[in-house]
């Protein structure tokens, strides 16, 4: 067994990737629905978080995986996914669906689509994950109760290191956003960290990486 | 964009166990023993098969599903299994409500069932933990969270249906 480099700040373990779900312009930019109380009030003040992060990812040489939620415009692979809470989203011909200019995407990051909740369900990411050698995946984005709590369980039951940025997720609702919070903490204890930190530690572990 | 009403069973219903042998509470054994007695296939998932073999006495019938994860989904031979079954409806039980319970629950979703969580059948969380996970998956499907007891009448009003081509 090979023995791995842990950050001081424990927040990184191995090597890490940066997983941005979601953060699409049908969310980003949607209204509080105060009848619906959907999403949460502030969502794009979390989401405008991001890009800082992203920059000091890029800075590290830290993986950038973006995420981006499709169904097609025939509406036939939402599946079960409109039987609940959720109206007809990121339809593949709808502007609403394109990955915000914010967050900077450039043509040698990783651009995952997919047509479920869970970043794993019917992707490719583990295949790029097991070629990144990524062992912790630090996760941005929404919604914190659905894509990326789902995320993170398919990724914890894949053994990975899981983080989730809590000032840079936002939820359909506040409520949900913190249970899920307390949720992923209950999987791995000490999940939940906050931008600067993780941006301290990413400087951290790219210094060890470069000093070998 | 109006949805269209569900029933509490669509198409062909299992019910999945999760640890129920972990259960005290009263409402599982009726449960099985309606499944049993209309015909629900009865699927047991479980981190250790042997005791809950002995603790729920599983028939040649039943399906036992050994798991090391805690979507009863990952890693095992139920997608198949369903598949194979015809089944529709993913009826969940037993624990823990915010763990086994929600996570199976996504997987099912995500393979396009019907999902229903019992909820006076489930356990294992605290409160808090256990009414939000409740909540998540009304999110994902509403109509989702049921009663023992109008489960138990959906499988009686079951109507025993012509064997299919599988």
């Amino acid at each position: 067994m090979t023995s791995e480099k842990t950050n001081p700040s424990s927040l990184i373990v191995g090597k890490p990737a940066l997983l941005v779900i979601d953060v699409q312009g049908d969310i980003t930019t949607s209204r509080h629905d105060v009848e619906r109380d959907f999403p949460m009030q502030h969502y794009e003040e979390y989401m405008q978080r991001v890009p800082a992060l992203i920059a000091a990812a890029r800075a590290c040489h830290v993986p950038i995986i973006y995420m981006q939620e499709v169904h097609h415009p025939s509406m036939i692979d939402f599946g079960r996914e409109l039987d609940g809470f959720e109206r007809v989203h990121c339809l593949e011909n709808s502007p609403g669906t394109a990955i915000v200019p914010e967050v900077d995407r450039r043509p040698d990051d990783f651009w995952v689509r997919k047509r479920r909740y869970s970043s794993f369900f019917g992707t490719d990411l583990e295949i790029l994950l097991r070629g990144l050698k990524s062992r912790t995946l630090l996760m941005v984005g929404g919604f914190t109760d659905v894509c990326v709590h789902y995320a993170f369980a398919d990724a914890h039951q894949r053994d990975y290191v899981c983080r989730v940025v809590e000032d840079c997720v936002a939820g359909s609702s506040y409520e949900a956003h913190e249970a899920a919070l307390a949720a992923m903490d209950h999987l791995q204890h000490g999940c939940r960290c906050v931008r600067d930190d993780l941006i301290s530690a990413l400087h951290a572990w790219a210094a060890a990486a470069a000093s070998g | 964009m109006n949805k269209p009403a569900r029933s509490l069973i669509e198409g062909k219903p299992a019910l999945v166990a999760l640890d129920t042998h972990k259960m005290s509470f009263a409402g599982i054994p009726q449960l099985i023993e309606a499944a049993r007695r209309h015909g629900v296939p009865i699927v047991f998932a479980n981190d250790a098969a042997t005791e809950m073999a002995a603790l729920s006495a599983v028939r040649p019938n039943e399906y036992v599903i050994r798991r090391r994860r805690f979507s009863v989904f990952y890693g095992t031979e139920l997608p198949i299994l369903l598949q194979e079954l015809g089944v529709s409806t993913v009826i969940l039980a037993g624990g823990e409500t915010s763990v086994s319970v929600h996570y199976s629950f996504v997987d099912a979703h995500q393979y396009d069932y019907f999902c229903r969580v019992v909820e006076d059948c489930v356990a294992g969380s605290s409160p808090r933990a256990h009414e939000a996970a409740l909540r998540a998956m009304e999110y994902m499907q509403t109509g989702a969270r049921r009663q023992c007891g109008e489960v138990i009448a959906a499988f009686g009003a079951l109507r025993a249906e012509a064997p299919t081509a599988k």
